[in-house]
């Protein structure tokens, strides 16, 4: 700086100078902004990727990483400059640099909020993927809330009226449903709806736990085959050969019983039309529903249901277990529950 | 501290906290940082639209990672597109994530499960690569093998005669 013969100075302009476009001077109130994203890969950190947070400079290399990450890199790893492999050999070869720290807080002064509004973004993104399944499971679990709500807003209706006097645990409500899909062998989620209002119904303490509300809770699979002594049966073979096999999802409250009536229901529905119109029952008013439910709580009866956790082994189940208890006790395997059953007909 | 100090820091300005504040800077949890970590790698991969490579997170889980590789241009394996799997381990980016071959890949440097062999994938990673600098390492292996230390020796012995090596890639 000093000088000691400033006169003999000379101020020649340099060749870029002598070239150079000169630039405007600004005179207005105008701003230069520089975008944040500009200056993004100067003070990110490049181990985790985040602005940087109590920046360490390597002594030798000058390369910059947060205190938190190059610590943990040479703890963990090798002793050498993540960015160039220089010889690291400890955290003595790094220092603070707080120097740069205030240079990130004067370009960031607000840079919680800006973290805040990066962590936003970055969460929208992860997100979006999946979003789409999310919001139609999520619609899916609406629009079977709203169906059960309807089913038994339809059934307590159902239930007032004085003509069904003559079953006790089956009510018109289940037989309508079963009616409803009589040919096809209805879809998963049909099932499902099915079983739940039926429950509403059948035992009165155990409407309080698959009441709509709890619809969203787990569900399980269940694949049902024939009990292999039900095969010595040519009669039920014929009638139900070839939909001997179902599948049912339902929520993991529902109880055994609930399965053996509702797997009744739908056997006695395989049995030929003939016989149902057989059984019909003048005293019910309510049309077709209630001739058919007649024939068939009459046709199949006894219906178990046993388990086997492993080839060969049959537990059968009592009426009381929930589905959950089953699964807990004897499968606890990620696929679907393989169960059997067998009946007597009347 | 005083056997470090050297020319250039003693000049430095900022001599000022101790290393003793570094455990204090330890307080986030490691789950959160290698996710945010894996956000920002994602964005970067997808912002950027390399030639080539692709991944996206595997599912709902950040961890684990599906990837595309395709054969560069000029070697044996142009036009070939492999997929490979990556998992991420806890310690990432300090440790470095398990890649494989799920698309099976003839190759000196890939076992026939899939693994790879790759310096930067063991001994010689690095905090500083990510799943991008990765996919592009394995592309250029893919063209340029490493033939002295083959996991696959068949290959290894085949790769000086393109024309059979080439007969051996595509399915009988």
């Amino acid at each position: 700086m000093s000088s000691n013969d400033p006169i003999e100075k000379s101020w020649d302009l340099s060749l870029y100078e002598l070239h150079r476009v000169p630039q405007e001077a600004i005179t207005d109130e105008t701003e230069i902004a520089v975008s944040a994203r500009a200056l993004q890969s100067e003070l990110t950190c490049p181990i985790c990727l985040d602005m940087l947070t109590q920046t360490m400079t390597t002594k030798e290399c000058l390369h910059r990483f947060c205190a938190e990450c190059i610590v943990t890199a040479l703890r963990s790893g090798n002793k050498e400059c993540p960015t160039c492999r220089k010889k690291l050999v400890s955290k003595r070869s790094l220092r603070p640099d707080p120097n740069f720290d205030m240079l990130v807080e004067k370009i960031f002064p607000n840079r919680e909020e800006y973290e805040a509004h990066q962590e936003s973004i970055l969460e929208s993104l992860s997100r979006s993927h999946s979003q789409n399944f999310i919001t139609s499971i999520t619609d899916g679990i609406k629009a079977q809330m709203a169906h059960v709500k309807a089913l038994n807003k339809k059934s307590k209706s159902q239930d007032d009226a004085p003509d069904s006097p003559h079953h006790t645990p089956i009510t018109g409500n289940r037989n309508r449903d079963l009616d409803s899909d009589e040919e096809p062998t209805p879809s998963v989620t049909k099932k499902k709806k099915k079983v739940k209002p039926t429950s509403l119904q059948t035992s009165a303490d155990d409407a309080n736990d698959s009441g709509p509300g709890s619809s969203a809770t787990q569900e399980l699979e269940i694949v049902f085959k024939l009990h292999p002594k039900m095969l010595e049966n040519k009669e039920v073979i014929e009638a139900i050969k070839e939909s001997s096999t179902r599948y049912i999802k339902t929520t993991s409250k529902a109880l055994v019983e609930h399965l053996c009536k509702y797997l009744a229901m739908r056997i006695s529905l395989d049995f030929s039309p003939v016989k149902k119109e057989t059984h019909t029952t003048p005293s019910s008013s309510s049309g077709g529903v209630g001739t058919n439910s007649t024939g068939m709580t009459s046709s199949v009866k006894d219906l178990t249901i046993f388990i086997s956790p492993s080839p060969g082994q049959m537990v059968e189940l009592t009426p009381n277990m929930s589905l959950k208890g089953v699964n807990e006790k004897y499968w606890m395997v990620n696929k679907p529950m393989e169960m059997l059953y067998a009946f007597h007909r009347h | 501290m005083a056997q470090n100090i050297q020319p250039q820091s003693s000049t430095h300005p900022g001599q000022g906290p101790p290393p003793k504040d570094l455990t204090g800077a330890e307080a986030r949890p490691a789950g959160a940082q290698i996710n945010q970590r894996l956000q920002h790698e994602l964005m970067s991969l997808m912002m950027a639209n390399d030639k080539g490579i692709s991944a996206f997170p595997d599912g709902d889980k950040l961890l684990s990672w599906v990837a595309t590789v395709e054969g560069p241009p000029g070697s044996v394996y142009e036009g070939m597109s492999f997929k490979l799997k990556l998992d991420f381990p806890p310690g990432y980016p300090y440790v470095a994530p398990i890649v494989r071959f799920t698309t099976p890949c003839f190759h000196p440097n890939v076992d026939l499960q899939g693994n790879i062999c790759l310096d930067i994938l063991k001994e010689k990673w690095s905090a500083l690569y990510e799943v991008r600098t990765l996919l592009l390492s394995i592309q250029v292996l893919l063209g340029e093998p490493n033939n002295e230390s083959p996991l696959n020796s068949q290959a290894a012995a085949l790769w000086s005669n393109p024309q059979a090596f080439r007969k051996h890639l595509t399915p009988k």
